[in-house]
């Protein structure tokens, strides 16, 4: 099959874990036998654009620059349009962009195509989070409009009065994404996919009203990149250590929540430290350490140093790529119920859950895990077991790509 | 002006959320470039960062009236500038950019290009008066939409949030 993948934002090396996840899918569809291209956008002329080192990628790819002083979402769909007649593909998957991801699959609608959502872009405008005042908003979009388009203006109008958007604010408003013709194209689009692929239980659910064939893909792990490494025989004066990677600097990330956990067992116990992956903010605790910003390529060296990883998101985290790779090296991973984490980690099994926002649960489990040697190699060894058989990228393919791609040929085919 | 003809960059390295992909960019664009780095006292500069930087000033920018106070925004009124990179754009930012009086002024906000400051004061402010005046019209026109949508399904909202 030829397969065209559209990420209008994608970076590489990658920034976040949706290059990642595009990246994996790419290379691993491409191992599989099929014909692949990226086609991306990008911004001539702007320093602070994160580029795209094509080098470094073992795939086709074409960069559609989109940025000139006749700049229309027209003109920009056809550009698209125009290198995709040229590629001339089985299947197109719009992979992550934000507003103009409706008008790229309109212009595309010849071809079959597959939706892939990061995370909850067609749901929140404001800022594709769908979090606010701390917790998951109640509202969304595709049902709210009204409430949305309000609560969207109210936190982007400042950098609107200033004239030079930052480029979010500047696609929302060049794509009109705040007009009825906006949220009628959207739906639409949501509707013409062959099938979306998302993160988790929680996105397909606010999906299921619009397209029937929603596919829960999270993503992966690469088995060689995060080798197993047992949890090393720490002699008893040494330190337990308690490792939240990722941008923990993130508030979604709810690194308060791990610090009140913090304070908590300190109150009894001085044998253990946490480390996190955030240097941006000073935070002073005799068992905190700060480290820096970890690339992919070094993060498993991490891991293998830690016995205890720990994931207290506060947003609906929409996959948790992180955790998976935690499990991967071999560590118990403590997470909050939240979004694709509920789905990676088995309770008690893997590791432990708490109710999201819930310190002293963090504080519990925790000790607990501290104190039970045991049970942090038996959930490391289980964790491992449960990415080698549902997890790894192969597999990932297999279970949803795979599907998605063949059901796509088989709708195309049949409204033919 | 051609960048191997640019030597001294000076850059304000406040609380910029983008100011590490700043540097970054700085050093790229213009390799072997001496960065003067402007910043207020409280603010962190990691290691890598630091290294970017070859020799940092302190400055009061939180308010207009203390930063022209500050003895060093006049010290460095002495150097010469062939790039000033302001983060941030705004009355305050383009009144420093007068008084420093750079060979060449770009404000790198994270918009889709470089916006390039005339460096006189009348000028830079008249340039952003502009730029306001722009932006406020894209803003009513997103408020005219949004009241015209509230209008049309016969709902005003409200902080109780009804359902659209």
């Amino acid at each position: 099959m030829r397969l065209a993948f559209i990420d209008h934002v994608f970076t590489w090396p990658p920034v976040g874990g949706a290059p990642l996840d595009l990246y994996h899918t790419i290379t691993h569809l491409q191992k599989m036998g099929h014909q692949t291209e990226l086609f991306y956008g990008r911004i001539p002329g702007n320093p602070l654009e994160q580029e795209v080192n094509e080098s470094l990628l073992s795939f086709k790819c074409t960069a559609i620059p989109y940025y000139e002083d006749n700049y229309s979402i027209k003109t920009l769909a056809n550009k698209y349009k125009k290198a995709i007649d040229a590629y001339e593909p089985d299947v197109v998957f719009q992979c992550f962009s934000f507003f103009v991801k409706p008008h790229l699959s309109h212009a595309l609608q010849e071809y079959p195509q597959i939706g892939r959502y990061y995370a909850y872009e067609p749901f929140c405008p404001r800022d594709y989070r769908l979090f606010k005042n701390g917790a998951t908003c109640k509202y969304n979009f595709l049902n709210t409009r009204n409430i949305c388009n309000w609560c969207t203006l109210k936190s982007m109008w400042r950098n609107i009065l200033t004239g030079f958007p930052n480029p979010y604010i500047h696609e929302y408003l060049k794509t009109r994404a705040y007009s009825s013709a906006y949220y009628n194209l959207l739906c639409s689009t949501l509707e013409s996919y062959s099938s979306v692929i998302v993160n988790n239980q929680f996105t397909k659910k606010l999906l299921e009203n619009f397209n029937s064939n929603i596919i829960i893909a999270g993503g992966g792990v690469d088995l060689k990149e995060f080798e197993y490494s047992p949890l090393d025989s720490r002699q008893p004066e040494e330190k337990i250590i308690v490792l939240m990677t990722g941008r923990a600097s993130d508030p979604t990330k709810g690194l308060d929540i791990l610090i009140k956990a913090g304070k908590l067992l300190s109150l009894n116990r001085n044998d253990f430290e946490i480390w996190i992956t955030d240097s941006n903010t000073t935070l002073n605790y005799p068992w905190l350490k700060q480290l820096p910003w970890q690339p992919s390529s070094q993060v498993s060296e991490l891991y293998a140093k830690a016995d205890i990883c720990v994931f207290p998101s506060i947003w609906e985290e929409p996959f948790g790529l992180v955790a998976l790779e935690a499990m991967a090296v071999g560590r118990p991973v403590i997470a909050a119920n939240s979004g694709g984490l509920n789905d990676i980690v088995v309770h008690e099994k893997t590791g432990l859950l708490y109710d999201r926002n819930n310190d002293a649960a963090l504080a519990h489990h925790l000790e607990f895990l501290i104190e039970n040697k045991e049970r942090r190699i038996q959930m490391g060894q289980a964790g491992r077991a449960r990415v080698e058989t549902e997890y790894t990228w192969d597999i990932v393919m297999e279970r949803s790509y795979e599907k998605a791609i063949y059901e796509a040929i088989r709708i195309n085919h049949d409204a033919q | 002006m051609m960048h191997n003809n640019i030597k001294n960059i000076m850059l304000f390295c406040d609380h910029t959320p983008h100011r590490k992909l700043l540097l970054e960019s700085v050093q790229k664009k213009f390799p072997g470039s001496h960065i003067i780095g402007i910043m207020a006292s409280n603010v962190n500069l990691e290691r890598m960062e630091i290294e970017l930087i070859g020799e940092t000033i302190l400055l009061n920018t939180s308010r207009l009236f203390l930063l022209f106070r500050d003895k060093n925004l006049w010290y460095l009124r002495k150097k010469h500038i062939d790039l000033l990179i302001l983060p941030f754009d705004g009355f305050r930012y383009r009144m420093v950019a007068a008084v420093l009086k750079p060979e060449k002024c770009e404000a790198w906000t994270g918009y889709l290009q470089t916006i390039s400051i005339p460096t006189t004061a009348l000028a830079g402010n008249f340039h952003l008066l502009i730029s306001r005046v722009n932006g406020l019209m894209q803003l009513l026109s997103v408020f005219g939409s949004c009241v015209a949508t509230s209008i049309k399904h016969n709902i005003l909202y409200n902080s109780t949030g009804r359902i659209y």
